[in-house]
């Protein structure tokens, strides 16, 4: 797939930001197409998720731009943006006992008015997202009554059912087994293949691999390093922005693998 | 199951709302009072029935329908279930404005305590958003927060109010703290529907955003609402609801917390489905809290809040019990 | 609890304060309860708080004066265990305020003075009840506030006070001694008479009830209400037999009144008082109204 048949989706252009007036992120430049998935690295504190929420623009920008389909997010509406983006979160508390469905009906506020009720088109993407991660067996469950991993579906599920262009996905298998981070890894990777695109804020190196075409590794607020995998993996950007040796084994047709070995001299 | 629910608070609703107008003191009894709502009956009754039993009716609905809405969409908007009017400060204000007028006002200018409830209503609750305000603007644990503080405050002033009292004001101030809707007339009524009405409506408008507001700001946010917007009009909306009620029948603190859980039991916690249910349950049960209120002991007249906690609790007990 | 001559009073309420007075013991006061507002020399004394024990000691009284009606038990108790010498007066009914003044008397060294003051207040009480015979029974209720309506219940010196002008009280005995009742309570048609204290917080509160759907009864007349002097009738003590005699004065004028006049209004007014006084006839404006 090359990079000038794809049109860009979303673009930061220089973008800082951060909360209360404070830049956590700086200059940031970074371009996501549709039917890409784009991976954003970097050690705790780096800035990941407050770029997540930058791009998704709940987060104003201080200085620079997001531009959404060529528009600057200072000229969309709240609403706009949330048919074409989905932010799906690390976590969400659910104070009130919800089902699975009423979560994921959730997902169609941007389509939907303050007084209409759900039409069967809304009712229709519903139970498309809860088929697409697999829950249409427990769509009456209580959130409450399911397992972390199983939440995390729903999330996703909720995001879904707005049927966004965009998923930005912020360490969405930080608590997941191995089970559901497949699952949830192969959900993705479909909807990637279908033509969404995907910003993917991960920690885990080997799970962003498997899905991500380009990565981008923050390192305190700036891009440390950007491009495809082969031109990032190196051992001089972990030693510098990890502070460890690693060993990057390549298989044949398949995704790099990261093995950390020792922590790095200083 | 949902529908026979519906079907039942309406005639809940309505048994309450007749009850309150056919039951009462012996000079009209209810056979003569029924005869009044159809037309007929002697004007003396009529003017009974009418004029003082259905402002006091009226009164009820709008107060526990205030109560009871904005206690489900504060716990919506804060993502708690103990959010509530009067842990937010938000009554501690009004009900202490009113009793500060009710102990220093001359006797002529009694009419004006209403109106100080008001403007207490709308002081404490512009104190408890400045108290609150952060980077982001007010966040929900800040104010919850400063809410509690507030209504600490209040409270606190209001018991010094008691103490220095004197003592032919003390009945007017015990009215203002446990709940009164006894000096209920017609023009109280018509003074409070719009603020009773205006903030239903920005309420229910923004049912929906409500939802996705008790599952976090953030994710909210993310799904098209506008996060400060909806806060700021639905704390004020809160506001006003809180503070009319207030204002004409002094403190009904258990209403606004326990009947949003009652509903969800019955009805989910689906927050647009709830509110206009939470509104109607609300009313129904500050109605029927009322009426108890003035006939178990009659003539004696117990405090309507004290009545509405009784009632609740054992039915939210029973409720609890048979949830899954 | 040491004995000898009092020379230093202490009254923690207003009743007592003003027995003191009226045994002729106010030169031994050291300090009065805010309240206090008569005789008029009070004001020229130190006040001192009826529920602070330590500036009340601080005091150094030689006795000290506290009602059974409103002052704090166990303030009472605290000042008996530290050794001061406490004297409770109940001068709650008219019946114990003849003894109320001889034992006031007794304790401030002014025995004669109490005993003169006690008969006197005797004969008073006995005379205006003895008048109050010869007027017809009412049912009547103590309105203590309008909005909301407070009442008298029996058991307060209010009750005792209607019943000796001789009207019966309407207010229900079950709860507390000043319940707040129905202000259906007002259009029950067994309500005859009210009695208000004289006061113009009373007044604005009354003029707005009776332009109410409440008050209808009190606007056509059906209910007659009395003002009392507000001094006398609010609190227990030495004067009590004015306010007894106030409202029995007032009802004698009243009830001479409906027997000469023939107008209209008054003339209901004499019909119910023939039915209420035991006749068996119902007239028209009581019946089909039984409760």
């Amino acid at each position: 797939m090359s990079a000038a048949r794809r049109t860009p989706l979303l673009r930061a252009r220089a973008l800082s930001g951060g909360y209360g007036g404070d830049d956590i992120v700086r200059g940031i430049d970074l371009e996501v197409a549709e039917g890409e998935c784009v991976a954003v690295l970097g050690p705790n504190g780096a800035g990941k998720s407050t770029l997540l929420r930058l791009l998704a623009g709940i987060l104003p920008a201080n200085t620079g731009e997001v531009e959404l389909r060529g528009r600057s997010l200072r000229f969309w509406r709240r609403r706009e943006v949330a048919r074409e983006v989905g932010l799906v979160p690390q976590s969400v508390s659910f104070a009130f006992p919800l089902t699975v469905a009423e979560v994921v009906q959730q997902g169609r506020a941007p389509h939907l008015g303050p007084w209409k009720p759900p039409s069967p088109r809304d009712h229709a993407a519903v139970d498309a997202a809860i088929a697409r991660v697999g829950l249409s067996g427990r769509r009456t469950a209580a959130i409450q009554h399911l397992s972390g991993g199983e939440r995390q579906l729903v999330l996703l599920a909720r995001t879904l059912a707005s049927e966004p262009r965009l998923l930005l996905l912020d360490e969405p298998t930080a608590a997941l087994d191995v089970r559901h981070q497949l699952e949830f890894a192969g959900i993705v990777q479909q909807l990637v293949a279908e033509g969404v695109g995907a910003v993917l804020v991960a920690h885990d190196w080997n799970f962003a691999l498997r899905l991500a075409h380009r990565l981008f590794v923050l390192h305190h607020g700036r891009v440390a390093a950007s491009g495809w995998p082969t031109e990032v993996l190196r051992g001089d950007l972990f030693r510098e922005v990890f502070g460890v040796e690693v060993e990057v084994l390549q298989r044949e047709g398949g995704a790099p693998t990261v093995l950390p070995r020792r922590l790095a001299e200083s | 199951m949902r529908r026979g629910a519906d079907l039942t608070l309406v005639v809940v609703l309505l048994a309450a709302a007749a009850a309150g107008l056919v039951f009462g003191g012996p000079a009209a009894p209810p056979g003569e009072a029924l005869a009044a709502l159809s037309g007929g009956g002697t004007p003396e009754v009529r003017a009974i029935v009418l004029g003082l039993r259905l402002p006091r009716l009226a009164l009820a609905l709008f107060v526990g329908a205030s109560l009871a809405l904005a206690g489900a969409a504060l716990q919506a908007l804060l993502s708690n279930p103990l959010a509530d009017p009067f842990l937010l400060g938000i009554s501690g204000g009004g009900a202490a404005a009113a009793t500060a007028a009710y102990v220093l006002l001359p006797a002529a200018a009694l009419g004006a305590v209403p109106a100080a409830a008001m403007v207490g209503a709308a002081g404490s609750t512009a104190l408890v958003w400045w108290m609150a305000r952060g980077p982001l603007g007010p966040s929900s644990t800040r104010m919850i927060l400063a809410g509690v503080a507030v209504n600490a405050a209040t409270s606190a002033a209001i018991l010094t109010m008691l103490a220095l009292a004197p003592s032919p004001r003390l009945p007017g101030v015990i009215a203002v703290t446990m709940g009164s809707l006894a000096s209920a007339t017609a023009g109280q009524v018509a003074w409070l529907a719009p603020y009773v009405v205006v903030p239903t409506f920005v309420l229910l408008l923004h049912g929906r955003d409500l939802g996705l507001l008790a599952t976090g700001e953030e994710s909210a946010a993310a799904l098209g609402v506008e996060v400060v917007t909806v806060r700021r009009r639905v704390f004020l909306a809160a506001a006003a609801l809180c503070g009319g009620a207030v204002a004409f029948a002094g403190v009904i603190g258990f209403v606004g917390l326990v009947t949003p859980h009652l509903c969800r039991l019955v009805w989910g916690a689906n927050t647009r489905r709830l509110l206009p249910r939470a509104a109607l349950a609300g009313a129904a049960l500050t109605a029927l809290g009322d009426l108890l209120a003035h006939r178990v002991l009659s003539p004696t007249e117990l405090p309507v809040g004290v009545v509405t906690a009784l009632l609740g609790v054992p039915f939210f007990v029973l409720l609890l019990r048979r949830a899954p | 609890m040491p004995e000898g001559p009092v020379r230093r009073v202490v009254p923690l309420a207003p009743d007592v304060t003003e027995l003191a007075f009226a045994v002729g013991a106010g030169g031994l006061i050291v300090a009065a309860p805010p309240a206090a507002d008569f005789p008029p020399e009070v004001a020229r004394l130190p006040r001192v708080a009826p529920n602070d024990a330590e500036a009340i000691l601080a005091l150094r009284p030689d006795i000290v004066l506290a009602t059974t009606a409103g002052n704090d038990p166990r303030v009472v108790q605290r000042l008996r265990q530290l050794g001061t010498r406490v004297c409770s007066m109940d001068v709650t009914s008219f019946a114990r305020l003849g003894d109320a003044c001889r034992l006031a008397g007794g304790v401030l060294g002014f025995e004669a003075e109490g005993e003169i003051l006690g008969r006197k207040v005797d004969e008073r009480v006995d005379r205006a009840t003895a008048r109050a015979l010869a007027l017809p029974k009412r049912n009547a209720l103590y309105v203590v506030w309008w909005e909301p309506l407070i009442v008298a219940a029996p058991g307060t010196f209010h009750d005792d006070m209607l019943r000796r002008a001789g009207l019966a009280n309407l207010a229900p005995g079950s709860v507390g001694r000043y319940p707040r009742v129905d202000l259906e309570l007002l259009l029950d048609p067994l309500l005859q008479v009210v009695v208000a204290p004289d006061e113009r917080d009373l007044h604005e509160s009354y003029a707005r009830t009776i332009g109410s759907a409440a008050g209808a009864r009190l606007a056509s007349g059906e209910v007659r209400v009395f003002w009392i002097p507000a001094d006398l009738a609010n609190r227990p003590g030495p004067r009590l037999p004015g306010a007894l005699e106030a409202l029995v004065a007032a009802r004698e004028a009243e009830e001479s009144q409906g027997s000469e006049d023939s107008g209209q209004g008054t003339r209901a007014r004499g019909r119910e008082a023939m039915s209420a006084a035991g006749s068996k006839t119902q007239s028209p404006a009581t019946q089909g109204r039984s409760r």
